[in-house]
């Protein structure tokens, strides 16, 4: 089926680059984690970059050091509060509605204008986070449109793609997305109870010699040999609360403790990405 | 003046009446020393400054971010292969016939047969994405809007009729005596290259798919776009890429990328004519009021105005060439002020020069 | 979504319902335990059609069929690998991944994500509705989450089973659906049985049409583990794992409540959605971390996927406390003033939507409560394997 509202490009299909002239000894030095295990990558953030939305942030997580690797870029519009069509039934509260939605070349693999399920699943990851931190019954009969446009993924170009890894890199866009998204509702002036943040922590095996694994906080999939579970939270720092988690991966139920300590390091990742919230915010206002 | 007077925060006089608002504040001038300006502060003639960023995408193999004033656009260029065998009508050109020709015109035909490839092929693939929220308007969860389809259809007929990049730079050849030779890099030639080796065949087309994308909208979006289209093609790196033979696959080096070879400097320049009194007043008798050229228009001014122009032009050989010309609506720009019109576009492609490099 | 569509019920109910559900123990409307599940009746290979199929209906007329298809596909290769290239199989994107890890390991199975394809279909709900892709998503993330279930699809290096998982709702979405679904397919999986093969190698397979000798997806424990898959390797997986399922629970005060219907799900303070998968009782694996070998009752779970789900109270419609309502006298011309007072303080028996998010320590207790050795995991899994077998 072809969009005809779109220009396509050739009828016969077209193929990603195939790069081949890879040194052998290149495929195994992946590069590895130089930060300790508890340290978040360096976020950047900056709100007002959309002049004719009511509010927006754009948000970047620093490069490392190896080039070619790429840090998440996003960008995000809030349009709203505003009144709801004639025809929508009475809402006590203000209805929301998140849009998540990759550019074309955001990825190793080109995404298409439509949106895919995975892009809808972040929009009702990041809907459920949004949903608890905003005071909803303050605007009755209202919407508000939040647009996040993922600029670039997290994701390593030279690697090549391992099983998976596209779920934890998922997780890292999640998080990046609540932030991002909770600046910009700050900006556009929309009550919330607190500034929501993402964050993710991951258990992570990396030598191969079945060491016990270990818990790595902002984990960038393509460092580790393998990533065994992650989680990503929404936290609301001074109220001490979740409002989304979003866990995946394989635990023995017998091992709370596990899953416990991997939660609190999502929040801990998440109580750093707040700090560069609220000093970017600040520093708007003041 | 008798009655009661309402003041209005400019903002809000703006959102109720726009038309008013406008002519009110071209007519009054604020200082004695000032001529009267738009309601954005500028001049009727002044263009907002552009500014270029080289952006660092690193899944797309040329990308820039282009801002006019509010307007921001980000365009990233991504080259996929479209091996031949998958062209459905795939006519290879005949080699004698491009000789020929190249003999005859010095080039300028084989030129020709490069467009037709670019054009025949679909080998480039430019899409506007408008509904990032980027303006109240644009929403997502729409099909695109009618600007976007023809600004996306715009930029596609520019981008061949212009030449910005030939057909050449992105086939693929395999000419197998070379290769034997020990040459293990063939990169994609250009026709000059063959002398007479039967079985060089070109293999597969590079496909660049170019999209733009706009973070902020304000107005004029068809200068801002065609400006990240020649900017992130100037800035497009293509990996060399040859043909394998033993597994008949095309593989690009990692290491090794080419600059994709872009031809001219084409800037658009984009104004709309302001009437004095609004359309529906003055569509019946014979134009009265005054009407003023706004350059570079704005948001709110777009939607005020019916007729619109847009030139596209080239100086980049010390002279300038017209390279398109596009006027929508309205019968108010005359032979004269059309021909002015390529001055102020003169005066453009440079400021867009500079800004570039 | 389908977890907030809209719940007719007055702030006065609600608040009824909240402060019911919140006693010790809690009283539920329909006079279950806080860990029952609803009434349902179950039965499998009901579409002869397919490889595998369930049916299950709950007491309160939610009805979900699941039918799983297979069927053999050629493995895209990758051009790099040591074949040659073959075809990309028309998605044509599969041509960026550069090269395959150098050292086959020793299970050279592998699998990949894009073998399964699962499809939700629930009435009303166009098939591109974001919550229809979130309930998709949750139930293959759960099915995909350990990387062993894409592994059993394997048949050669040059081909694999492709599984088609058609999840449809019949009734009407009365409440949400999760569970039922997620039931139905643990149970259309474990009735799933894929033709044995009879090729050897790399050759193009070809298979026993003896549909009483075709082994099933995921083995019976009393007959010998040989999956379709492993005819040549032994093979690495636990043969006893089985399908996960998902479970739905939620919180209200202080009472952990399982499979809430749609009316318990309207006052829920947070409801999470717990995939588990376990291990059958006489299989006692090695789980990696603390269980070392002690012998206990029930299954080895294994925690898969953890998501929370908006509950729809947070789009309920406030109740306005007496001192606060113009009919009852309050002063109708500072209503800002009062709105805000409104705000600030919880009155007895008013119903307030739950603000903000959910306390650490319920979350865990949610977790810990659906992973109890012996406890709802286990009871739902036993059943449901009396289902499939009976």
């Amino acid at each position: 089926m072809n969009d005809r509202r779109r220009i396509n490009g050739p009828a016969g299909a077209t193929l990603a680059p195939f790069f081949d002239d890879a040194a052998p000894q290149d495929l195994d030095t992946r590069s590895t984690r130089s930060r300790p295990p508890n340290a978040t990558r360096k976020l950047l953030l900056k709100t007002g970059v959309t002049p004719s939305a009511s509010g927006s942030a754009y948000l970047e997580i620093e490069t490392s050091a190896k080039p070619g690797l790429s840090g998440l870029k996003l960008s995000c519009s809030v349009h709203g509060p505003r009144a709801l069509p004639k025809s929508a039934p009475f809402s006590p509260h203000i209805v929301l509605s998140t849009h998540v939605k990759y550019a074309p070349f955001a990825t190793q693999q080109r995404r298409g204008y439509l949106r895919d399920s995975s892009e809808r699943d972040l929009g009702i990851h990041l809907e459920t986070a949004l949903r608890g931190a905003i005071i909803a019954d303050r605007w009755p009969k209202s919407g508000v449109d939040i647009i996040v446009s993922i600029i670039e993924g997290d994701q390593d170009r030279e690697t090549s793609k391992l099983q998976g890894d596209e779920v934890w890199d998922m997780m890292n866009t999640l998080s990046g997305c609540i932030t991002v998204a909770a600046a910009a509702l700050a900006d556009a002036g929309i009550d919330c109870v607190d500034t929501v943040a993402g964050g993710v922590a991951a258990l992570v095996q990396d030598a191969d010699d079945g060491s016990a694994p270990s818990i790595a906080v902002d984990p960038i999939p393509s460092e580790h040999k393998r990533i065994l579970a992650a989680c990503c939270v929404a936290y609301l720092p001074t109220r001490d609360e979740v409002t989304n988690l979003w866990f995946r991966g394989d635990l023995p139920a017998s091992d709370l403790d596990l899953y416990t300590s991997l939660v609190g390091h999502g929040i801990q990742a998440s109580k750093n990405a707040n700090r560069v919230l609220i000093d970017c915010l600040s520093g708007t206002v003041g | 003046m008798a009655g009661p007077t309402i003041s209005l925060p400019a903002p809000i006089f703006a959102k109720i009446s726009p038309h008013p608002f406008l002519v009110r504040s071209l007519t009054r001038s604020t200082a004695a020393d000032h001529p009267p300006c738009r309601a954005n502060g500028r001049a009727t003639q002044e263009l907002r400054p552009v500014r270029f960023n080289a952006t660092s995408l690193s899944h797309a193999h040329g990308s820039a971010l282009v801002r006019l004033g509010d307007t921001t656009v980000l365009c990233g260029v991504r080259g996929e292969l479209l091996p031949v065998e998958r062209i459905p009508q795939f006519r290879p050109v005949d080699k004698e016939e491009l000789r020929q020709q190249g003999e005859n015109n010095n080039g300028n035909c084989g030129d020709a047969i490069g467009r037709g490839e670019l054009r025949d092929y679909d080998l480039l693939v430019p899409n506007i994405e408008l509904a990032t929220g980027s303006a109240p308007q644009f929403l997502p969860g729409v099909p695109p809007t009618t600007l976007a389809q023809t600004l996306s259809t715009r930029v596609y007929s520019l981008l061949h009729s212009t030449g910005l990049v030939q057909a050449g730079d992105l086939k693929i050849w395999y000419s197998p005596k070379e290769q034997r030779r020990g040459e293990d890099v063939e990169m994609g030639g250009t026709g000059d290259k063959e002398d007479g080796d039967e079985e060089e065949r070109p293999v597969a087309y590079w496909v660049l798919y170019i999209d733009l994308l706009f973070v902020s909208f304000d107005g004029n979006p068809f200068d801002v776009a065609w400006a990240a289209v020649v900017a992130a093609l100037r800035d497009t790196r293509l990996p060399v890429a040859r043909w394998d033979p033993d597994r008949e696959v095309v593989v690009c080096s990692k290491t090794e990328r080419r600059r994709l070879n872009v031809r001219g400097l084409p800037v658009a320049c984009s104004a709309a004519v302001f009437m004095e009194k609004e359309q529906s007043e003055a569509g019946a008798g014979p134009r009265e009021g005054g009407h003023w050229l706004l350059l570079d228009p704005d948001r709110l001014e777009e939607t005020l105005c019916k007729e619109v122009i847009t030139m596209v032009v080239d100086c980049s050989d010390d002279e300038t060439r017209i390279k398109s010309l596009e006027k929508q609506g309205g019968t108010l720009l005359g032979r004269e002020l059309i021909r002015g019109y390529a001055g102020i576009a003169e005066r453009r492609w440079k400021e867009v020069r500079t800004a570039m490099e | 979504m389908a977890s907030s569509q809209h719940v007719l019920l007055s702030p006065a109910e609600l608040a009824y319902l909240h402060a019911s559900l919140s006693l010790t123990p809690p009283i539920r409307p329909d006079g279950r335990s806080p860990t029952q599940f609803r009434p349902l009746v179950a039965e499998t290979g009901i579409l002869p059609g397919t490889n595998g199929s369930a049916r299950i209906c709950f007491a309160d007329g939610t009805e979900a069929i699941v039918g799983v298809k297979a069927e053999v596909e050629r493995t895209a290769q990758r051009p790099g690998e040591e074949t040659v290239f073959l075809e990309e199989g028309g998605a044509g994107g599969d041509g960026d991944d550069e090269e395959e890890e150098a050292g086959q390991g020793l299970d050279k199975r592998k699998g990949d994500a894009s073998w399964v394809e699962m499809t939700v279909e629930i009435p009303g709900l166009r098939d591109d509705d974001s919550g229809t892709a979130f309930l998709a998503a949750m139930l293959s993330e759960a099915l995909l989450a350990d990387g062993e279930f894409a592994k059993r699809l394997w048949i050669n290096r040059r081909f694999h089973w492709k599984l088609y998982l058609d999840i449809i709702l019949i009734s009407p979405p009365l409440s949400y659906p999760l569970p039922l679904l997620s039931l139905t397919t643990h149970l259309a999986l474990l009735s799933t049985r894929l033709p044995r093969l009879k090729s050897e190698g790399d050759e193009d397979p070809f298979f026993d049409d003896d549909w009483a000798a075709a082994p099933y997806l995921f083995p019976r424990t009393t007959s010998s583990s040989s999956t379709p898959s492993s005819t040549t390797t032994k093979s690495p997986t636990p043969a006893a794992t089985r399908p996960p399922i998902t479970l739905l629970v939620m919180a209200v005060g202080n009472n952990i409540i399982f499979d809430p219907s749609k009316e318990e799900l309207a006052v829920a303070d947070v409801a999470l959605a717990v995939s588990v998968t376990g291990l059958s009782p006489s299989h006692e694996t090695e789980t990696g971390g603390g269980t070392a070998g002690e012998k206990q009752t029930g299954r080895n779970l294994r925690l898969l996927s953890i998501r929370t789900i908006d509950p729809p109270s947070r789009l309920t419609a406030p109740g306005v406390a007496n001192a606060a309502n113009t009919a009852y006298g309050a002063s109708n011309g500072t209503s800002n003033g009062t709105q805000k007072m409104a705000e600030a303080e919880a009155v007895e028996g008013v119903w307030r939507p739950p603000r903000g998010g959910a306390k650490r320590m319920v979350l865990g207790a949610l977790v810990q409560k659906v992973l109890e050795r012996g406890g709802v995991v286990d009871e739902v899994l036993d059943a449901l394997e009396g289902a499939d077998s009976g």
